[in-house]
């Protein structure tokens, strides 16, 4: 039996070391050798030697990788070239990207006539029927196993810069973006991986590339600096353990692409991608980690499009896969916690929307104390609070916003409604002298928004603005000075848009990185040293370009806000002063003896579960959320003295988000 | 034979194909975990208090006190002084404090001649060298510690700021000291020594505090029954104070900064 079933064996054992044969080769190959000769030498090499696991890794091909599933034709919206022009206005490459790439590849060193290697004498000596330019780069590559990154760097690079070796150019530069990665250049290893994605999917290593994409956005300050790389190949092959990962985030390219494309009113085109992004996020299983963050993005685009119902079964569809599970890891319980409070936000402004303002509050009170959405919870819900009457809790939560913890946060429209507060409860002389405290602090900040956007400049300097600005203040901070009041507020305004915070923090983050390139003193002064210094100040003109983009669309846009709101409370000025007039009027036609305001009842009593601690000004971190404002006095009728003016009351309730 | 050398090397190279197949990117890239964009609980972003109501750093502190001493069996204490001192932070000071003592013989000081005779209250005159702890000068050079800031609630009815603070620092003492060879009377004598305490200061507005403290002072004290032929004999006592003092900060304003 056993005999019969030999040949049999043999050939099953022949096809599994074939097949290793081939994947081992695939990273080896030269143009320029006859396939056969170098099968026969590798082979030779891998089970004499027993190769070190290292110096393998780096050949093994790209076959290798679990990358065989095909992203449909459908999912691959990115390919869909965008007019330049919108793609520039946007600052998302949207070009046929391979084409654009290619243009930065550096163009490899003419190949040697022939594949061997020029020194007969060291082949000569080859024992084990490697080249020589192949033991250089397995020396390159044991040097990146032994975790010598910096000396692993150089060999990769002078390979890849000796014409003798252009065959193994490629390769070289794959370890030297590996290495990057190890030296935590996540930007840089970035530029040597797009260079060799931009190659073309029929490029060896280009399939391992892009799995490298997914360790560098996991590094790095946020996924941003992947997503055009994500988008421009969204045709290949990607690895099948991360196609789920690869759909979201060109869900997550196609979402941003959206609101830049709604920023500039190009609606049309908006709603394509926010369809796309929602197909996209539809492919994402219920098994998938990423199930939650793709159902949220599908969410937000039936929000934008209106269709609340569609956005409310997302939502809530989030929050029941999130619900916390002791079976999560940390780091996706983290994001499963994120992710929730996300769509708590945003069931919340969908009810606050349809002015079901409980329903509203009820899902702002779900987001905890200190959460990274709880300011913006707190001061939405106070106009939710301030809507059915609640206005000492309204008031409560400004208290909060007002306190030192966050005055870098920016929430303009906090002065208002507390004017808007002060005005339904006849107070109007505070109400009147808040208004005049938001012109005092709003006031130069719009003016220094309309200096700025009327200054029609080019894209990237707009960033430029906001990057002296952050400099600035950054040096007055370590001087212990205050730094510009005006200037800081216009900064947080601009960051208040979450993409251009993405991009600013990419952009601080390669800068630190150019910073601590010098950190690796063997790279100083080294060609290898310049070369990543270029790569990295491509990368950041880009980036800038890009923000500058965003900064100059959000200034714009928060101009028009401000100034809206600045309208909002002269006309707040305006109903408080007719209703003094009115107030006067009656008291003279009443021989002095009428009263507006009355002293109201109040008790300080609480409840069993609670505390009752006075505020005395100061702000203390363990009550921040919990502030409940106690208006000691207010309108004798509250009916009558003042109806709640509905245009005065929408005047300047924020929109859903 | 043949056959079975095949099947050897077939099964190697199927082995070194597998350990090839685990070199995939995720294993030469080491930890690919995404890091930890989490901003971190309240804690870790924001201080514990901001808007102080009252802040001592940089800030001189000058407090008329009153002290009585307890748990003394011979003399009681009660002294009049002041306290100079100088917040470097909001938590570390220097602090200057003197005091003068008038003294009255303690309640619990007894005097009983022989076993067979009553003992009875003495007076002062009586008492005088011969009791220990008569004091008359206390002065003090501390270093005060405040790392506690707080407020409480007073059956929720009265709310109040408080910090808390140790002290500890060298103390020189005049006291009255019994003469030599048993005569009667005394005589002044300084002593040397340190003190240690713990004190709270309740905070009224920006620049005015009640303070509490309690304060062990330790010093050599000559004792009475010394001859001149056994010389001089000391004892080491410890004088425990109650203090309470009103204090003024001044400038009697401050920055948060």
């Amino acid at each position: 039996m056993f005999r019969s079933l030999r040949p049999l064996v043999v050939l099953l054992a022949l096809v599994i070391a074939g097949g290793a044969g081939a994947q081992t080769f695939q990273g080896l190959d030269s143009p320029q050798q006859p396939k056969k000769k170098k099968a026969a030498k590798k082979s030779s090499s891998s089970t004499k030697s027993a190769a070190p696991k290292s110096s393998a890794a780096s050949t093994t091909a790209p076959s290798v990788t679990p990358a065989s599933a095909t992203v449909p034709a459908a999912a691959a919206p990115a390919a869909t070239p965008a007019k330049a022009t919108s793609a520039q206005d946007l600052g998302i490459d949207l070009s046929a990207a391979p084409a654009k790439a290619q243009q930065d590849v550096p163009v490899p060193p003419p190949p040697p006539k022939k594949g061997t290697a020029p020194t007969t004498t060291f082949e000569a000596l080859d024992v084990t029927g490697r080249t020589a330019d192949r033991q250089r780069l397995e020396a390159a590559n044991a040097s990146f196993n032994r975790g010598e990154y910096d000396k692993a760097a150089l060999a990769a690079w002078e390979l890849m810069n000796d014409p003798k070796m252009a065959p193994l150019q490629l390769e070289s530069q794959y370890l030297l973006g590996k290495t990057l990665y190890r030296m935590g250049q996540y930007h840089a290893a970035l530029g040597e991986f797009s260079q060799i994605l931009a190659r073309g999917k029929d490029t060896k290593f280009f399939g391992k590339s892009l799995e490298w994409l997914f360790f560098i956005s996991h590094k790095t300050v946020n996924e941003s600096v992947i997503l055009d790389e994500v988008a421009r190949y969204a045709n290949a092959d990607w690895p099948d353990r991360y196609k789920d990962e690869f759909h979201y985030l060109l869900a997550r390219y196609h979402f941003v692409r959206g609101r830049a494309l709604d920023t500039v009113d190009q609606k049309v085109e908006a709603a394509k991608s926010f369809e796309e992004a929602r197909k996209l996020a539809l492919t994402i299983p219920p098994s998938s980690r990423f199930y939650a963050q793709a159902r949220y993005l599908e969410g937000l685009t039936w929000f934008r499009d209106g269709k609340m119902p569609m956005a409310l079964e997302a939502m809530k569809e989030v929050v029941r896969v999130t619900r916390p599970s002791g079976s999560r890891t940390p780091a996706d319980a983290k994001v499963a916690d994120a992710t929730r409070d996300l769509a708590f936000m945003q069931l919340a402004r969908i009810h606050y929307g349809a002015r079901q303002n409980r329903y509203a509050l009820y899902y702002y009170g779900k987001i905890e104390r200190g959460k990274p959405q709880w300011l913006e919870a707190l001061f939405e819900s106070a106009w939710a609070n301030y809507r059915i009457g609640q206005y000492e809790q309204a008031l409560g939560n400004l208290i909060t916003l007002s306190s030192p913890f966050f005055r870098d946060e920016y929430f303009p429209e906090a002065l208002i409604l507390k004017a808007v507060i002060y005005y339904e409860n006849c107070r109007y002389a505070e109400s009147t002298a808040i208004i005049r405290e938001f012109e005092r602090r709003y006031k130069p900040v719009y003016d220094a928004l309309d200096d700025l956007t009327r200054k029609n400049m080019e894209a990237a300097d707009y960033y430029s603005v906001l990057a002296d600005i952050q400099k600035k203040n950054r040096a007055a901070k370590k001087a212990g000075q205050s730094p510009d009041v005006i200037l800081e507020r216009v900064l947080k305004l601009a960051l208040s848009d979450k993409d251009l915070k993405n991009t600013n923090e990419s952009i601080i983050e390669l800068e630190n990185e150019l910073e601590s390139e010098k950190s690796h003193p063997s790279l100083n002064s080294t060609d290898l040293g310049k070369h990543l210094q270029d790569l990295l100040k491509k990368q950041r003109t880009a980036l800038i370009q890009k923000a500058g983009l965003m900064a100059k669309a959000k200034l714009e846009q928060e101009r028009e806000e401000l100034r809206t709101l600045l309208g909002n409370g002269e006309r707040i000025k305006f109903e408080t002063t007719t209703k003094e007039k009115e107030f006067l009027e009656e008291q003279l036609q009443a021989g002095g003896r009428r009263a507006i305001i009355k002293k109201y009842r109040y008790s300080v009593a609480v409840n069993d579960d609670q505390l009752y601690w006075p505020f005395q000004g100061e702000f203390w971190r363990d009550e921040l959320g919990t502030y409940q404002y106690t208006l000691t006095k207010g309108c004798i009728e509250r009916k009558t003295a003042n109806q709640p003016s509905q245009n005065l009351s929408d005047a300047s309730a924020p929109a859903a988000k | 034979m043949n056959a079975r050398l095949v099947i050897l090397v077939a099964l190697v190279l199927g082995q070194v194909a597998a350990a090839q197949q685990d070199l995939a990117p995720s294993a030469e890239a080491g930890d690919t975990a995404a890091v930890d964009r989490d901003i971190g609980p309240l804690k870790d972003r924001i201080p514990p208090v901001t808007g102080y109501t009252f802040l001592m750093a940089r800030r001189f502190e000058i407090a008329p006190t009153f002290s009585l001493s307890f748990r003394d069996a011979f003399w009681t204490k009660y002294v009049v002084g002041a306290t100079l001192t100088y917040h470097f932070t909001e938590t570390l000071g220097l602090a200057l404090r003197g005091g003068y003592a008038f003294t009255s013989v303690s309640g619990s000081a007894q005097v009983c001649p022989s076993p067979t005779e009553a003992c009875f209250s003495p007076s002062k005159e009586q008492l005088n060298g011969k009791g220990p702890g008569q004091i008359n000068l206390i002065t003090g050079l501390d270093l005060e510690w405040a790392p506690l800031y707080g407020k409480i609630s007073l059956l929720a009815e009265g709310f109040a700021h408080f910090n808390l603070y140790l002290i500890a620092g060298p103390a020189a003492l005049q006291y009255k000291a019994p003469k030599d060879g048993n005569a009667p009377g005394s005589e002044s004598a300084w002593a040397v020594g340190g003190e240690a305490g713990l004190g709270m200061r309740f905070i009224f507005n920006r620049w005015m505090a009640l303070r509490f403290e309690l304060r062990d002072v330790i010093y050599r004290e000559k004792t009475a029954g010394a001859t001149e032929t056994t010389g001089a004999a000391y004892q080491v006592r410890n004088q425990l104070f109650f203090d309470i003092g009103l204090s003024f900060f001044f400038p009697n304003n401050f920055n948060e900064g």
